[in-house]
């Protein structure tokens, strides 16, 4: 018997095929029936099994389809990247109409200075490219009038996207998501003119809720340094009674009484004023409040082409996407697609207080959701759901990480250790919500071991610390992603 | 002349024996339209446009009317076996029961066909040639 090629392998037969393929088997063997016609008992019979065969043939070209996906699943990337392989690509797109997520580029606020012997400036989105201290290109999308003397703030998109790594890998991944005040310089300048990409002064609020109050934060002031701020409720009640406590760089929580807001908190210029919401109280018991100062000039984070993995999570949710109720899958999917790949990692959590709510929390590659993006992804999701269910698409809590270590490498490796910094800080930042930091990740990560065994990165690494103590894994809350993030691991170069 | 080719098939016309033993000529024609008489229109997927369920005409008194229209349709509905020339019926109620007669003409020949027909069974009574063959 030959071996069937592929497209005989999917092609679908419909019931009459079976019956002829049965009856030319009948009639060779010398069985007695020769009425076959509509109303023999044997064209019933024979009828009713080749019914069942032919519903049973129709899952087979799914079979197929479903096997040779977990096929392409299986078979790496021959340069070992976790993209999606060109075969799980072919597939995906002639048999689930999907078509892997593109690279993000980077997104994010520069602030133009105009000195009082310059302009005025009318600016045009294209006009302007700038580049950061480490040489990446980024060109403003938006405009405005630049005053004499004066500032404006544009956004620049950077012109180039993460790539994962091929032979040579410091050249081959990007990262827009540079640091604050590292872009300085304009390619195309204008006199008078200067650029710094500034930090906001906080980053977004992220939250905590013990129960239904819709209370938030107002920050304002003009905050000095980098802190890490947060704020519990000890009491329940709306601004004004509600009272709570707060802590700055993980130190002791002080008590701030009822008060309805607070200057200068701990000097450094941060001030914080509770704001009632439609619900009464506002503020409940334990609600919790985080932010940081500063906040990252990137709205948009930077993200690589959609993975393997990703790619063959949404082919799965395929099927359950066409039930009239969709499951878990589901809405993390839809919450993929709504961000179009800026959306990188989502998770569903089914309310354990209120009946067909489901909590979708969203995260970028690195970073947390803007709020556009938490307002665009809520209408997509919202424009499928079914009315039995309310989907709320919400940002995830933070955790915040400094992560330490020793590590040796040699002292002529190419590109020295920046490419594995990257990667490890693109691990850290990107674990799934909800999901576990682990020490001997970043320990892998940073050695690059060959198919040998042999480090081809660190030579040799120690201490790794998420801050919990040497080699302990962080295991972040059901809705939590890693934010803010420091590296500060100390790199040795070693000569052979 | 040889005689034409009705097929073989098994000797089932209502109900399912408990063994089986095959019927050809015009006994296996007969089952055919026996059974083709009590098949509901649109019930088999291999042919929709087959059956006349005469059970179903069952239902108290009928006039004549009604009578008629009952044979017509009989008679078009075994016209639909490719091996029927032509076929006409009639029918009578006797108390409880309807009394089918159907005379078809085949290639064979003409043949009678009276069936018997209560809310539970549809009984073959007689299947006879009624000329030369």
């Amino acid at each position: 018997m030959s071996v069937p090629t592929l497209s005989e392998l999917i092609a679908v037969h419909p019931q009459d095929y079976w019956t002829a393929l049965a009856l030319a088997q009948l009639q060779g063997r010398n069985f007695p029936t020769t009425d076959w016609t509509s109303t023999s008992p044997e064209r019933a019979m024979l009828e009713t099994d080749t019914a069942c065969i032919a519903d049973l043939s129709d899952n087979i070209p799914l079979t197929v389809q479903l096997a040779l996906v977990y096929y392409a699943l299986l078979t790496p990337n021959p340069d070992g990247s976790p993209g999606a392989t060109a075969a799980l690509q072919f597939l995906a797109y002639n048999w689930y109409q999907l078509t892997p997520f593109p690279a993000t580029a980077t997104e994010g606020r520069i602030r133009l200075y105009c000195n009082a012997n310059a302009g005025p400036y009318t600016i045009t989105a294209g006009q302007l490219t700038a580049i950061s201290n480490s040489g990446l290109l980024y060109v403003n999308t938006t405009g405005g009038t630049l005053a004499t003397p004066g500032t404006l703030d544009c956004t620049f998109q950077c012109q180039q996207v993460n790539q994962y790594a091929t032979t040579n890998p410091v050249a081959a991944q990007v990262n827009g998501n540079v640091a604050n005040n590292t872009i300085l310089a304009l390619q195309t300048p204008l006199p008078g003119v200067s650029i710094a990409n500034v930090g906001t002064n906080y980053s977004a609020i992220s939250e905590t809720s013990a129960g239904s109050g819709d209370g938030t934060l107002t920050l304002a002031g003009t905050p000095t340094g980098s802190h890490s701020v947060y704020v519990v409720i000890t009491g329940s009640g709306n601004s004004g009674v509600a009272t709570w406590s707060t802590s700055v760089d993980g130190g002791g929580y002080v008590d701030q009484g009822a008060a309805a807001s607070v200057t200068n908190l701990g000097g450094y210029g941060i001030n914080i004023t509770l704001v009632d919401g439609l619900v009464t109280p506002s503020f409940n018991l334990n609600d919790t409040f985080s932010f940081s100062t500063p906040g990252s000039w990137v709205t948009t984070s930077a993200a690589f082409p959609e993975s393997q993995v990703s790619l063959a999570g949404r082919i799965l949710a395929r099927w359950p996407s066409l039930a009239a109720i969709p499951n878990s899958n589901v809405y993390e999917t839809w919450a993929l697609e709504a961000g179009a790949g800026s959306i990188t990692r989502a998770t569903v959590v089914t309310d354990p207080t209120l009946s067909a709510v489901v909590n979708i929390y969203i995260a970028q590659a690195t970073s947390s959701p803007t709020l556009a993006q938490i307002v665009q992804t809520q209408t997509y999701i919202g424009t499928r759901a079914p009315i039995t269910d309310l989907p709320q698409v919400v940002a995830p809590s933070t955790f915040a990480m400094t992560l330490s270590f020793d590590a040796d490498y040699p002292a002529d490796r190419p590109g020295g250790h920046a490419d594995l910094d990257a990667l490890i800080d693109a691990y850290v930042q990107g674990v799934p919500i909800g999901g576990t930091v682990e020490c001997a990740r970043v320990t892998a990560i940073a050695m690059q071991l060959d198919a040998n065994g042999t480090p081809t990165g660190a030579t040799n690494i120690s201490n790794v610390d998420l801050g919990s103590g040497v080699g302990v894994d962080v295991s972040l809350g059901t809705s939590t992603i890693v934010e803010p993030y420091v590296n500060t691991g100390a790199w040795t170069p070693v000569t052979s | 002349m040889a005689l034409p080719d009705f097929g073989t098939g098994l000797d089932v016309n209502t109900g399912w024996p408990y063994s089986f033993s095959y019927a050809s000529g015009l006994l296996n024609l007969g089952n055919n339209l026996c059974r083709r008489l009590q098949t509901i229109r649109g019930s088999l997927a291999w042919d929709e446009d087959c059956g006349y369920n005469i059970r179903g005409l069952l239902r108290g008194s009928l006039t004549a009317g009604e009578l008629s229209r009952f044979a017509a349709a009989i008679g078009a509905e075994c016209e639909k076996d490719e091996r029927v020339e032509a076929a006409t019926a009639t029918v009578v109620v006797s108390g409880e029961v309807l009394r089918v007669t159907v005379d078809v003409t085949t290639a064979a020949g003409p043949f009678s066909l009276v069936l018997a027909v209560n809310d539970v069974t549809v009984e073959l009574l007689a299947l006879s040639a009624t000329g030369a063959q």
